[in-house]
């Protein structure tokens, strides 16, 4: 079943795929990596690595997408299939469904507690709360309270059920009708709420809303440059991670947003027209609200401690309380609400690549294909939901989120540069384009770019104890040995650090079974997406182009 | 806030702020995407494959 779909403008497109990147990550991931990494000296490693990793990389995606919908491929798989002749290319594509799949099921989750916490924001559920108390709420609202082995909050499945059943519905109107339209509104909502909340944090002032210190300090605690900082590898690492995750690169979602352009159609203005948005949300608005604002109540050392998701839950609610009932509640619903649209934004980039699969390739209509979505993103949320205080909910994030992410990314960079060909590639990223790319990024996109990718997936296998480099090296070269950390991707799966690995303990299972049972539920899911790709290009309509080949 | 703050953050700022208006200005003045006709033929040749 071709899909004749198309954007409906070139704005709404523009926005779409500003929404896609734009997560909660730009407001509270790009805040803790800045202050954990130099301050305003991180900008520097973040910058470079936008213009040498970044951007290639959106040009690359929007490439790759533009072509493989020329052949009626939205998804992945089809697309790289379509990037060489060797048979294997199409089940690196099975990266592009896997993440996204798994990411939405936790994703989804995740924007559901904002939903959650819009309405009980607005209806005063936190007035009078201790930090304690509103500490204590998350947990109870988790299902996490007392640490029981199954996290059941009916709550919580009740907001969950309607953020999906949102996010559903829109996939099922359709790309120009559902997801262009709901980011037309989802966008612009979201920069009012941003900028609400960043003129509040402006104008904070010691005394004032009960505020203990100027707002101003926060921002001083963000942006002083510690210029020693840039000679640590860690810092240049984190500053390519952050650039990595917040264009929402190395998924699939932008290959599928592309796919729906003409041949024609402009990709290396749109995509540097995107790329600046969702820059400005994370520099200009992600920068300063959480740490001006919990700065101002709560103090430097307390900010550094606990900067980054559980302040943006835990703490943040408190906080407005001092803002007397109405501002509170607006600023809860201003700070909730800007999280729940730039969550809504991302989720349905990450339903509609997988939408796109089972309609493409199974011959799904689009109804049907989102309701074989949405089954399957309830199954893969139910341990993150039922287990989250067990590590599934981090299990997901650690292997769907980050390091499969990567993977793809440096294979697909290698997958364009080197199988597809630079120059076929650079004629692509050319066609029909708006503005003209400097021909020194030709050079970038076949080399450099890879290299950056290379050292940020080696930087997660062997990242070493507490992010010292320095240290590791000398203690390699000294002939003992590489300190990793527990948080490395090996220190993960060979559980440095851990002394109890049993799976029962009196008969009740413990979190390393549940981790190890998680990890095996995305392996199965990871090998079922390739067994589906494997029966789609089964197909006899496929099997005569693979014929073509060989 | 420090001098050498407050420089960082405003260069961040106007650079940041400057691109994004910029590319902006240029989406809004660029020509559209959707072309009916051009729609029109491809279901037709779609068609006739």
């Amino acid at each position: 079943m071709k899909s004749k779909e198309r954007w409906g403008s070139r704005i709404g497109l523009v926005l779409a795929m500003a929404g896609n990147a734009v997560g909660l990550g730009n407001l509270l991931r790009f805040p803790a990596q800045a202050v954990q990494n130099g301050g305003g000296a991180f900008i520097i490693p973040y910058l470079v690595s936008f213009v040498f990793m970044g951007l290639p990389l959106l040009w690359m995606e929007w490439a790759i997408g533009r072509y493989g919908g020329q052949f009626g491929h939205h998804s992945a798989p089809g697309m790289m299939d379509k990037l060489g002749k060797h048979r294997w290319l199409k089940y690196t594509g099975v990266f592009g469904i896997f993440t996204n799949l798994t990411i939405a099921a936790y994703y989804t989750y995740l924007e559901s507690w904002t939903l959650g916490y819009v309405y009980h924001s607005l209806v005063g559920t936190f007035q009078g709360m201790s930090a304690h108390d509103v500490k204590n709420f998350f947990f109870a609202y988790v299902g996490a309270e007392g640490n029981p082995l199954v996290n059941f909050s009916g709550e919580a499945i009740f907001f969950f059920i309607i953020t999906v059943g949102l996010n559903l519905w829109i996939l099922s109107r359709g790309v120009s009708k559902g997801i262009e339209a709901a980011n037309k509104i989802g966008m612009p909502l979201l920069l009012i709420f941003g900028l609400f909340l960043t003129v509040m944090a402006f104008t904070l002032h010691a005394g004032k809303f009960n505020a203990i210190n100027d707002a101003i300090q926060g921002m001083n605690f963000l942006w002083e440059p510690k210029f020693e900082s840039l000679t640590d590898p860690k810092v240049w690492l984190a500053a390519a991670g952050q650039i990595f995750f917040t264009l929402s690169v190395g998924l699939g979602s932008i290959h599928c947003y592309a796919a729906y352009l003409r041949k024609n159609d402009d990709i290396a203005l749109n995509s540097l027209s995107a790329g600046f948005m969702n820059e400005f949300v994370e520099v200009v608005l992600g920068g300063s609200i959480i740490i001006p604002i919990g700065v101002a109540y709560l103090g430097l050392d307390e900010v550094k401690r606990i900067v980054g998701l559980s302040m943006g839950f835990q703490t943040m609610p408190t906080l407005f309380q001092n803002w007397g009932p109405v501002l509170a509640a607006l600023g809860g619903l201003a700070w909730f609400g800007l999280l729940f649209f730039a969550g809504i934004t991302s989720s349905l980039a990450l339903g509609q690549p997988v939408v796109a699969f089972i309609h493409d390739e199974f011959h799904l209509d689009r109804k049907h294909a989102v309701r074989v979505f949405g089954i399957l993103l309830i199954i893969l949320a139910a341990p993150t939901i039922l287990f989250f205080s067990h590590g599934a909910f981090d299990e997901y994030d650690q292997w769907s989120g980050t390091f499969f992410l990567v993977l793809f990314a440096l294979i697909e960079s290698i997958a364009f540069g080197w199988i597809f060909g630079i120059d076929r590639g650079w004629k692509e990223i050319q066609r029909g384009a708006d503005i003209r790319i400097p021909s020194f990024f030709k050079f970038v996109i076949k080399y450099i770019t890879p290299l950056f990718l290379l050292a940020v997936f080696c930087g997660s296998l062997i990242a070493p104890r507490d992010g010292n480099w320095q240290g590791a090296f000398s203690m390699l070269f000294s002939g003992h040995g590489w300190p990793l950390d527990p948080n490395s991707v090996i220190g993960k799966l060979f559980r440095v650090g851990v002394t109890d690995t049993r799976y029962f303990v009196d008969g009740v299972p413990t979190s390393i079974f549940i981790v190890d049972m998680t990890r095996l539920l995305l392996l199965l899911t990871m090998i079922g997406i390739a067994i589906a790709v494997a029966v789609a290009w089964n197909h006899p309509s496929k099997k005569i182009h693979q014929r073509g080949k060989q | 806030m420090t001098t050498s703050a407050f420089i960082m953050m405003l260069s961040t700022w106007i650079l940041v702020t400057f691109f994004t208006v910029y590319f902006f200005i240029r989406v809004l003045r660029a020509p559209h995407l959707h072309n009916p006709e051009e729609d029109a033929f491809e279901d037709q040749f779609d068609e006739d494959k």
